[in-house]
């Protein structure tokens, strides 16, 4: 981009070799620094999860109180841990009282496509609105598209409360998938 | 050969299709007047370290929120617990810097060499925008972290910006979005920070380069030398990627052995804090302190001045108009621009070593409870030492040494009860004490009360003892220190009317005689020494009797109890009235709270915090430890002792003091985020006390102390410990081990290069 025509380069032999070393090192140099930057560039975006304290076993509260045999939609919250910010989630979960130390405990979405099901006493099944699936009070399939019963969830139940351990469940398939 | 025939059809066949092959070449072909030269590397490693910032910049965005809650913990976050964090933080933090410092060597070199004449104005023009942008980057960089440096840095900017007439007003406003510092402006402050100037500044640079390859580098100012020509590509750039080299060398090195400090989450009621702009602006606010900049002429300096440095700086190249380069025959140009550059380094330093305001003002204040942010190597001193200075110096009044020995912690002389531990001194004027009393409550308060947790300031000398006894008794008694008459005696008796009467006469009687001094009446408990009465006579439902026996003899109940007697204050009347009143207590119910304000977050308002959010949390939070030494020395100093050590020789600890240094073993733990949580509970929550000793307050429940400066104790409480708040959890691969193998693998690759070189020269092989 200079105004005046630029001035022929020396093409000694030796001109030229000291040129293409001079080319092959800054490459080097400048190619050292990215290679050197790279890895740590790259590993940062894959931080150390860290060790949570994940209670295995959540409280749900109030078991004590509902009423045997009956659908009853309970909720419960619990801290969730990501990098700097915790926050309180709200998970929801259908428990059938069946004594006070038996029960069984539903994950609340659909196993066709994971929409939110609901119990409608009136029919006394847990109905779907999405497509229509039917599940009666036990968990099975009594109409509808859905490809497995209800996902029942582990618990226990210590001094008569309930403690429920939250997991999900791969949708739209036949076999039980935690994901 | 038949692969460079591929890769030339490949290159052949983009060029004709983009011409950028051909225009890369074109850029890469420079001729340089008399050869390359080591001095015309600044202006590429401006480049280079532009480009780490950008790259650094945006690799940051993956973890940092721009939120006042969030802001410090991601940040944090992403320096101690994300690999290499410590890397990307430390390169953008001390690149910044370094980039200020080349772009001034790089002007500095265009200026000696007269690089800035005809026909290179325009260059040097735009080299001004783009010195404008560098400042504004690093204005807005350092309030990003949302800690104390950078608050304060902001907030004094800001103003500084706030005082320039006409615009000023608007500015701040602009910068601000808001009335006062806060979300908003930080929110602005980050997208001028990310999104505006990193545009302006790509778009000057490029401005700047494409301008300078108009007429090239312009080469020695000495004829005789301009004779040979060099080339840009590959020996000007070779050696531009050698000082790119050393310049990044050096950014790993000060990433790994000085990172940025910790200075503690931004705290606007830390009244401890020296407020100081940003290291590239402390020549401008140490200007700003000249005295005639004070009062009407003040816009002269906030606004006069830079614009003065610039229109300066911008009219360099019209005024120095003459062809001559050869910096020795521009004498006053050169010697001018000399002198300026000295007294601009002159006053940054000059502004780095000044302490605050507030310092200067208590100059003679002994305990440096005000030390700067930027003076962090000045440790706390002990109260032994701080009464070894006080007695130094002469110039004491008794109010100062009330002020600065620590008095105002426990005591108020407002007048009007406190949330404090202490009475308020000037209600306590209504218990009349002798000089000689308060000498011996000063310099050996167990005599009086063994169970006091009021410090022993014994090694205070008499004559400051006096001044400080001056000072309480020039204090003006309480207006309502007169008791107030009884009701009329028509109400007496045992109507309800009669009754009522009696309890409010009680009532008064106990707002005047003093026992607000050590209880509330709130239904909640409070830091007073006392317990709250209407919790006390719920839970004991004490009788008339025991009333009685404890408003005269407490002793008779409590041998260590320190409430004084009554029976000489009161009258029996009065005395009745009292205990009526304490009676009514068991059907009292609790003042409610203020509103806006719950059960854990304290009832005292007038100290709360002014951040609500749960997000600040102290334990949340990585404290400063040198800013937390400050705050021990003046909370917890009196019952722990000197460093956390009660049984510090010298120190009159009180009982049951469970020692923090070095701390119970099942309270240590080497995680310092398991440790926190450990002494936590007992910083926001207080403790009960062990073998009859003080009981530990709660500081973070009564807000006594904000979450901020809870965060700052834990981290030096820590740090007596050995444990280090800032312990980088993840750090890829540790900071001092990376540099080393990159400082090793460098010198392996320099050598080689060396060894091949004089190989095939000298060898000839």
């Amino acid at each position: 981009m200079t105004d005046h025509h630029p001035t022929p380069r020396p093409e000694e032999p030796e001109d030229i070799q000291k040129r293409n070393f001079i080319k092959t090192l800054t490459v080097a140099i400048l190619g050292f620094i990215t290679f050197f930057l790279t890895q740590p560039f790259v590993t940062y975006l894959f931080p150390v999860a860290k060790e949570g304290t994940k209670e295995k076993f959540i409280k749900v509260p109030n078991f004590p109180a509902i009423p045997l045999e009956t659908p009853t939609k309970m909720t419960f919250e619990y801290m969730d841990v990501q990098a700097y910010i915790t926050s309180n989630v709200i998970y929801d979960v259908w428990v059938v009282k069946h004594a006070a130390d038996k029960a069984s405990v539903y994950n609340p979405l659909c196993t066709h496509l994971n929409c939110r099901y609901t119990w409608v006493g009136s029919h006394h099944e847990f109905m779907c609105p999405c497509h229509g699936s039917i599940f009666n009070i036990n968990g099975k399939v009594v109409g509808g598209p859905a490809p497995r019963p209800l996902d029942t969830l582990p618990y226990k139940i210590e001094g008569g409360e309930l403690y429920v351990h939250w997991e999900l469940f791969k949708a739209g398939i036949p076999q039980k998938l935690e994901i | 050969m038949s692969k460079k025939k591929w890769l030339h059809q490949i290159k052949d066949w983009v060029d004709e299709r983009t011409g950028l092959i051909k225009a890369g070449a074109e850029f890469l072909h420079e001729e340089i007047p008399g050869g390359t030269r080591f001095s015309y590397t600044l202006g590429s490693a401006c480049l280079f370290l532009l480009t780490l910032q950008i790259v650094t910049g945006i690799w940051q965005l993956f973890y940092y929120v721009p939120t006042i809650d969030y802001a410090y913990s991601s940040l944090n976050y992403l320096r101690l617990q994300v690999p290499y964090g410590w890397l990307i933080h430390g390169i953008h933090y001390w690149g910044g810097t370094l980039f200020t410092i080349v772009v001034g060597l790089h002007c500095l070199r265009v200026f000696i060499w007269g690089s800035y004449k005809k026909p290179r104005e325009m260059v040097w023009l735009m080299g001004i925008v783009l010195i404008i942008l560098t400042a504004l980057f690093m204005f807005t960089g350092p309030v990003l972290p949302w800690d104390k440096n950078g608050y304060w840095a902001g907030q004094v900017g800001i103003g500084i910006a706030g005082t320039v007439p006409i615009v000023g007003p608007l500015t701040q406003m602009l910068m601000q979005g808001a009335d006062k510092m806060g979300q908003m402006a930080l929110l602005r402050m980050y997208v001028m920070h990310v999104a505006l100037l990193p545009g302006a500044i790509a778009l000057f640079v490029i401005l700047h380069l494409v301008a300078f390859r108009k007429y090239g580098e312009s080469g020695p100012w000495d004829k005789k030398k301009r004779g040979g020509v060099g080339y840009f590509w590959p020996e000007q750039i070779f050696k531009d990627v050698l000082v790119s080299l050393l310049i990044f060398l050096l950014l790993v090195y000060l990433s790994a052995f000085h990172p940025a400090p910790f200075s503690g989450l931004a705290d606007p009621m830390d009244t401890l804090v020296t407020p100081k702009p940003a290291w590239n602006f402390l020549f401008l606010y140490q200007l700003l302190k000249l005295k005639i900049f004070s009062g009407p002429f003040e816009p002269l300096g906030t606004a006069g001045i830079p614009t003065l440095f610039i229109l300066l700086f911008a009219s360099l190249p019209f005024v120095d108009k003459s062809p001559e380069r050869n910096p020795f025959k521009r004498g006053f140009v050169v010697l001018s621009g000399f002198a300026f550059v000295g007294m601009i380094l002159y006053l940054t330093w000059l502004g780095y070593s000044y302490t605050s305001p507030a310092v200067a003002a208590q100059k003679e204040q002994p305990n440096r409870t005000m030390v700067t942010l930027h003076h962090k190597t000045q440790p706390p001193m002990d109260l032994q030492e701080t009464m070894l200075l006080a007695n130094a110096n002469k110039k004491l009044t008794g109010k100062k040494l009330f002020h600065t020995l620590g008095c105002t912690e426990c005591h108020t002389i407002t007048g009007k009860p406190s949330n404090k531990q202490g009475p308020d001194l000037i209600m306590a004027k209504s218990n009349n004490r002798t000089r000689a009393w308060l000498y011996e409550q000063i310099v050996s308060p167990q005599s009086h009360n063994p169970r006091t947790i009021m410090p022993p300031f014994s090694d205070l000398s008499h004559k400051n003892v006096e001044l400080l006894i001056n000072f309480l008794d020039g204090l003006k008694a309480p207006k309502t220190a007169a008791l107030p008459p009884p009701p009329p005696a028509s109400t007496a008796g045992g109507t309800a009317a009669g009754k009522a009467a009696a309890i409010k006469y009680g009532e008064q009687l106990f707002n005047t005689v003093g026992c607000t001094q050590c209880h509330t009446i709130q239904g909640r408990p409070s830091n007073k020494v006392g317990p709250d009465l209407i919790i006390a006579v719920k839970k004991s439902n004490p009788s008339k009797d025991w009333l009685k026996t404890q408003l005269t003899d407490p002793q008779a109940h409590n041998p260590m109890s320190i409430m004084p007697s009554f029976s000489s204050r009161l009258n029996d009347t009065q005395m009745n009235a009292v205990i009526v009143f304490l009676k009514s207590l068991s059907t009292r119910k609790a003042v409610p709270l203020p509103a806006g304000v719950t059960e854990t977050s304290s009832s005292n308002t007038s100290s709360s915090s002014s951040f609500s959010s749960n997000a600040v949390y102290a334990t949340n939070i990585i404290g400063d430890k040198d800013h937390g030494a400050i705050l021990f020395h003046q909370s917890c100093i009196m019952c722990h002792g000197p460093h956390g050590n009660p049984k510090t020789p010298g120190f009159n600890a009180p009982k049951g003091v469970p020692p923090l240094n070095p701390i119970d073993p099942h309270i240590f733990n080497a995680d310092p985020q398991a440790f926190v949580d450990h002494i936590n509970t007992f910083i926001q929550h207080g403790a009960p006390n062990i073998e009859g000793g003080p009981k530990m307050p709660n500081f973070g429940d009564s807000n006594a102390l904000t979450q901020a400066q809870i965060a700052d104790l834990e981290a030096y409480v820590l740090s007596l410990n050995g444990v280090d708040r800032t312990m980088i959890m993840n750090p890829g691969i540790q900071p001092k081990v990376f540099f080393y193998t990159l400082l090793w693998i460098t010198s392996v690759i320099i050598m080689l290069a060396a060894v091949y070189w004089f190989v095939i020269r000298t060898l000839k092989i």
